[in-house]
């Protein structure tokens, strides 16, 4: 193989955390000028390879080389030092932090004039920054916590960028953003190819793997399975070889029959709060109703408000006839929400999975008036667990050491259990692999034929198109079109209503 | 085996304390005299921990149970010499410890403020006024007069079987109740734990309640043994619970991994530990001392344990 312009090789990775095999002898090359992808399920160890890489964690066996030398990062600050940068999926910035200090973090130092930070030249410097990420009109003293997300998010590309990365990381970072920010992140990976750098760029989306990447490199199970150069790309191909088998053709739902029933299960009157304005609309038994927008569109906070953590300023929500109030009330009329953050509003992380699952099934499992006990408990969580086929060692693991599909999964299991009527998903595929989105979109196909009534909150239009019976497209707070199920249905006809 | 290690450590070292001073002290530890005197120290702190245990799973702090004791106590006294009544005085410590944890709850609900903060304000409060009553007087004390308080005072068995019934009840409750679990979720993630129907504010209040309810039993076994109230009652008590629960291997930043038999197993290790030491002849002062450095080396450990690493996503 031609090792000329190799810059980082790893021989023989292999990670492991307690008896939990992570990464199993990976050996792979990023190669300067080139952009690779790196695609698996979750738990494929994906991020394990970067957290390697960028010196979160050290391998337990394996080495890697950087330009031919040796090369274990002791710490991210350490690789940094290397010229090895990394964007994560989650939020990395400090809300408190002006965007300047944020970028700076940890290396203020570089401005010090005898004993004092000159903040006037901090500013400059991290305004130059930003405009490399196409964000100059931002004013850098403002605090990151009245950014929105993907401001946020150029942000920490725009402190990437500033450390003139030889190797930049892109984890999972675009699943997160609007189309405007994916193209933004695609043209600085293409700018950092085009001088002579290298990407390595993780993803689910196997779309824009197949469009951004010049190479593509699939983990299954914490092993490499194969590397595939750009000219070999198929869907197929990679499909196979991440899930190990060929695919069944459809991930969404095929029918097109259009009956709704007339059993209204939520219907919501004239509401508006902060961001809402003036919602009505009807969410009936057995159907599947859509909602869509552009981030900042207010799609995400009508999920609140069905779910009572957001009061209706004006107008009313009722749920089977009763009128809403508050969350309690919500759960006692069977409404479930998963959010969008899951980690932090629908999971708690550091408890087990049992944990999870149960908190919110408490009242139907109390015996006599007070009493939760174990044995109930446990056979509680079994069941849901076997339901979803959760990978877990048992139900006393703990939901943070899960992947992202598995986690989705317990946040699904909690509303099965609790027998929630109505359920309110948003985003419900963000972060999971096809694998498991395929379990989820059959599972919501079975609900809807059960009868219940389920909303989707979605980004992605293709989600949307596939599962809903009806798609309702907010823009600014308004409801601006209302879309219904057809074979024919293109992106185009809903993007219409967003912008 | 790996979910029990740390609580085997702390029962571990509950044994090790027992042995190493059972036998320096050529077998005094055990005597009649010495056990009691243990069992009037380990009663009250072992109830006002089981009850600060609901506190701390729920990631709250409080360190105003000391001033609290003192002002339940100053009631209690009251009650007793003006009734005669010692029922009636029970009821009443207790009434008036829940009062004060009942004010800080709505106070650091109401306003967002810090529970900590809060609690330093209480203890301020309920100190200043114990000690400005207690000044009026002639002996600057109030001593109990003329009411039978044996049962608290030296009855043994009725101390250990209250003990026993404390940890009982408050077991059941921190394990197998909306309570005590809510009470870990908030710890764990209050926002979760919110959106997930469990009512935060008033689980918050309710475990402050219990607290109170325990702090104010305490306050009572404190009393009766001292027979009387003085500026100085209760110093040093909110030290000595966080002494405890950090012996016993309570982690103070909440959640599931709170254990409330940290509080039992603290009392214990803590209570032979401090008796050890003075028999041995050891200066109170030193002891002091040592209560510092043990507090910090288990925090230290404490908070080792507590970085463990995660598998990434």
């Amino acid at each position: 193989m031609d090792t000329a312009n190799v810059i980082l090789e790893a021989k023989g990775l292999t990670k492991r955390f307690g008896e939990v095999i992570a990464l199993n002898e990976v050996s792979l090359q990023i190669r300067t000028g080139e952009i690779q992808g790196l695609i698996g399920e979750n738990g494929s160890g994906k991020s394990t390879v970067s957290s390697i890489i960028y010196g979160i964690h050290s391998p337990s066996a394996g080495e890697m080389l950087l330009k031919g030398k040796p090369y274990a990062p002791k710490s991210p600050l350490d690789a940094r030092g290397h010229h090895i940068s990394m964007i994560v999926q989650e939020k990395d910035t400090i809300d408190m932090l002006s965007v300047a200090e944020n970028i700076f973090l940890g290396d203020e130092g570089r401005f010090r004039r005898g004993a004092f930070i000159s903040v006037k030249e901090m500013y400059q410097e991290a305004e130059m920054a930003l405009r490399k990420v196409g964000l100059p009109q931002l004013d850098a003293a403002r605090p990151v916590g009245e950014l929105d997300f993907e401001t946020r998010k150029l942000i920490e590309i725009a402190k990437a960028l500033y450390y003139k990365p030889e190797l930049m990381i892109v984890d999972e970072t675009t699943t997160a953003l609007s189309h405007d920010g994916r193209m933004k992140i695609y043209e600085i990976m293409r700018q950092l190819k085009a001088e002579g750098k290298a990407v390595l760029f993780i993803s689910h989306d196997l779309p824009e793997l197949m469009e951004v990447c010049d190479s593509l490199t699939v983990l299954k199970d914490g092993e490499l399975v194969t590397t595939i150069p750009k000219e070999e790309f198929s869907e197929g191909t990679i499909k196979r070889a991440m899930v190990g088998r060929t695919l069944a053709g459809n991930l969404y739902r095929t029918d097109y029959g259009n009956r709704l029933t007339d059993q209204v299960a939520v219907s919501v009157d004239h509401v508006s709060t902060e961001v809402l304005k003036n919602i009505s609309f009807s969410l009936h038994n057995g159907e599947i109703l859509g909602i869509g927008g552009l981030s900042g569109s207010g799609m995400h906070e009508i999920g609140k408000v069905l779910a009572g953590h957001i009061p209706a300023r004006e107008g009313t929500v009722k749920v089977f006839g009763e009128k809403l109030q508050g969350i309690a009330h919500a759960l006692k009329l069977k409404v479930g929400y998963i959010s969008k953050d899951r980690d932090v509003e629908t999971l708690i992380l550091n408890e087990s999975i049992q944990d999870n699952l149960t908190i919110s099934a408490w009242s139907m499992l109390k015996k006599g008036k007070f009493f939760i006990l174990p044995r109930d408990e446990k056979k509680f969580a079994r069941v849901q667990i076997d339901h979803l086929k959760i990978k877990c060692s048992s139900g006393a693991q703990l939901v943070r050491e899960l992947s992202g599909g598995n986690k989705q999964k317990v946040s699904f299991s909690k509303l099965i259990g609790n027998k929630s009527k109505i359920m309110i998903l948003d985003s419900p595929t963000r972060g999971v692999d096809i694998g498991v989105k395929t379990t989820m979109y059959e599972l919501i196909n079975n609900l809807k034929h059960q009868g219940h009534a389920i909303l989707i909150i979605s980004e992605e239009l293709p989600e949307l198109i596939g599962m809903c019976d009806r798609i309702l497209v907010l823009k600014n707070g308004r409801i601006t079109g209302e879309v219904k199920r057809h074979k024919n249905l293109k992106d185009v006809d809903v993007i219409d209503f967003m912008i | 085996m790996k979910k029990y290690r740390s609580v085997i450590i702390q029962w571990m070292g509950l044994i090790l304390v027992i042995l190493i001073f059972g036998i320096w002290s050529g077998g005094n530890l055990f005597s009649k005299y010495n056990l009691n005197s243990m069992i009037i120290t380990a009663t009250p702190l072992l109830i006002a921990c089981l009850g600060m245990s609901f506190i701390f799973a729920h990631g709250g702090m409080d360190i105003s149970s000391g001033a609290v004791v003192a002002l339940a106590s100053l009631a209690a006294v009251v009650t007793m010499n003006g009734s005669g009544s010692l029922l009636l005085a029970v009821i009443v410590s207790m009434l008036a410890s829940m009062a004060c944890y009942m004010v800080n709850s709505v106070i650091t609900n109401k306003f967002g403020l810090m529970a900590t903060i809060t609690s330093l304000s209480i203890m301020f409060a309920a100190r200043g006024l114990v000690t400005y009553i207690c000044q009026q007087t002639p002996n600057e004390s109030i001593s109990i007069a003329s009411v039978d308080v044996t049962l608290f005072k030296k009855n043994y068995s009725f101390m250990v079987l209250v003990a026993v019934i404390a940890i009982l009840v408050l077991t059941v409750v921190f394990n197998y109740t909306e309570i005590g679990k809510g009470a870990k979720a908030i710890g764990d993630n209050s926002r979760s734990a919110g959106q997930n129907g469990v009512p935060v504010d008033r689980t918050k209040m309710t475990c402050y309640a219990i607290a109170g309810l325990c702090v104010g039993i305490a306050a009572i076994f404190k009393l009766c043994s001292t027979g009387m109230v003085q500026s100085t009652t209760g110093t040093g008590m909110e030290m000595d619970i966080l002494v405890v629960v950090v012996l016993g291997g309570m982690s103070l930043s909440g959640g599931v991994s709170t254990k409330i038999s940290s509080a039992v197993v603290g009392t214990f290790t803590y209570v032979f530990l401090v008796k050890g030491m003075t028999i041995i002849g050891l200066n109170p002062n030193i002891v002091v001392l040592i209560k510092a450095l043990i507090f910090l080396m288990v925090i230290y450990i404490t908070a080792q344990r507590n970085t463990l690493k995660t598998i990434p996503r």
